[in-house]
């Protein structure tokens, strides 16, 4: 029934004290924003922290929501974004001030990968499948600018327009760091699958 | 690599494992329960009494409205019956206590007419208060007649005669009397 209502609509009842509609417009939206966060930032207390701000923002309208801007979830993806990129800056500087020597811009478009995969929190746990794992570490590893678009459209399914849209970047931008994001990671899984086959062979 | 296919033959089986795996991954609780809490506090429970200003201002408007129209027929019917012509015309019952019977030629709508002017009594208020019934009796007086009750009246016209309302008694005594424009 909830489903027949619109995000907007949802909202306004909501901003009027009405919780179930809080509630219907958190099961709806979470699930994908929580897939998103967890990739993009690569932790699961991360992630769960990020949906979390994202409708505590909503809720106390602290994030203010334009309908005429576009689908309410769009919107949360945006803020998704911006929050997983302030936790960015966060380890960032925490990995610049242990390590001098791993100095990237994520504005480096020359910088596919991002130096501090290494340090993040692996997901073995939830993980079982392999291709899922390496996959996932290929993703981990690329640079924040690169990570967005290429889970956005492969993970998510959505078009240049719509990325565009919430990464607030033109649609030529998306297309090029999507092809790079893409044949780097294509690389990496290629010469992971070669090492492991070699090593086979070895054995 | 730079061939799409190539890339897409690569990355395709990961994708697919990858999007599998996601399908297990939910939000943990402890998110949802925060987040309801925080809503409490946003917007704590009030009691029913309270929850009237959440109605919106269609409805608020439409009630109030409503309610004005209401109190204006209860307000017109009201005054109606303070009139005390017009109740005690249709209302053949016997009048008792202050109440009036009219016996104005032409209707109540003469009296009506001259409601606003006042009576005043022709020797105690207190004697007017101990009347069981009263009648108002239209009468045409000579001036010379006001003028042996003490009334100033110009010499010019007092020959003529005031059209006057006589409020008499029980036993046909005069009480107040009050003068209408000819």
């Amino acid at each position: 029934m909830d489903d027949l209502i619109s995000d907007t609509e949802l909202l306004r009842q909501m901003r009027q004290g009405d919780k179930a509609a809080f509630t219907a417009l958190y099961r709806r939206h979470h699930a994908v924003l929580y897939r998103y966060a967890i990739l993009r930032c690569g932790s699961p207390g991360i992630a769960a922290d990020v949906v979390q701000d994202v409708f505590l923002g909503l809720l106390t309208e602290q994030f203010k929501y334009d309908a005429l801007k576009g689908p309410l979830a769009y919107f949360l993806f945006g803020v998704a974004r911006n929050l997983a990129m302030k936790n960015d800056s966060a380890l960032q500087k925490t990995t610049n001030t242990t390590s001098t020597n791993s100095l990237l811009d994520d504005e480096d478009e020359d910088e596919v990968f991002d130096t501090i995969c290494d340090d993040a929190a692996p997901l073995e746990r939830l993980l079982h499948k392999q291709m899922a794992e390496d996959l996932r570490q290929g993703i981990a590893c690329l640079a924040p600018h690169y990570r967005d678009v290429l889970i956005l459209y492969e993970i998510h399914d959505m078009s240049y327009l719509e990325i565009a849209d919430i990464c607030q970047i033109n649609v030529g931008t998306v297309r090029s760091r999507l092809s790079r994001a893409r044949q780097a990671l294509a690389e990496r899984l290629s010469s992971h699958r070669d090492n492991i086959m070699s090593a086979a062979q070895r054995a | 690599m730079t061939n799409f296919d190539e890339i897409e033959r690569v990355l395709r089986p990961h994708k697919e494992a990858l999007k599998t795996e996601l399908e297990s991954w939910q939000t943990p609780l402890a998110v949802e329960q925060n987040l309801l809490a925080a809503f409490e506090q946003q917007f704590p429970k009030r009691p029913w009494y309270r929850r009237w200003p959440v109605l919106n201002w269609e409805f608020g408007g439409g009630l109030c409205a409503g309610l004005l129209v209401l109190v204006l027929l209860l307000n017109q019917t009201s005054l109606w019956q303070l009139i005390p012509g017009r109740e005690l015309v249709s209302n053949g019952s016997p009048t008792t206590g202050s109440q009036i019977k009219s016996q104005v030629n032409g209707g109540d709508g003469a009296y009506d007419m001259y409601e606003d002017i006042p009576f005043m009594a022709l020797y105690s208020g207190e004697e007017i208060l101990q009347q069981d019934e009263m009648r108002i009796v239209q009468a045409q007086i000579p001036n010379a007649v006001l003028a042996s009750m003490g009334v100033t009246v110009n010499p010019e016209v007092a020959n003529q005669s005031a059209k006057a309302e006589v409020l008499v008694g029980a036993n046909d005594e005069f009480l107040a009397v009050r003068f209408l424009p000819n």
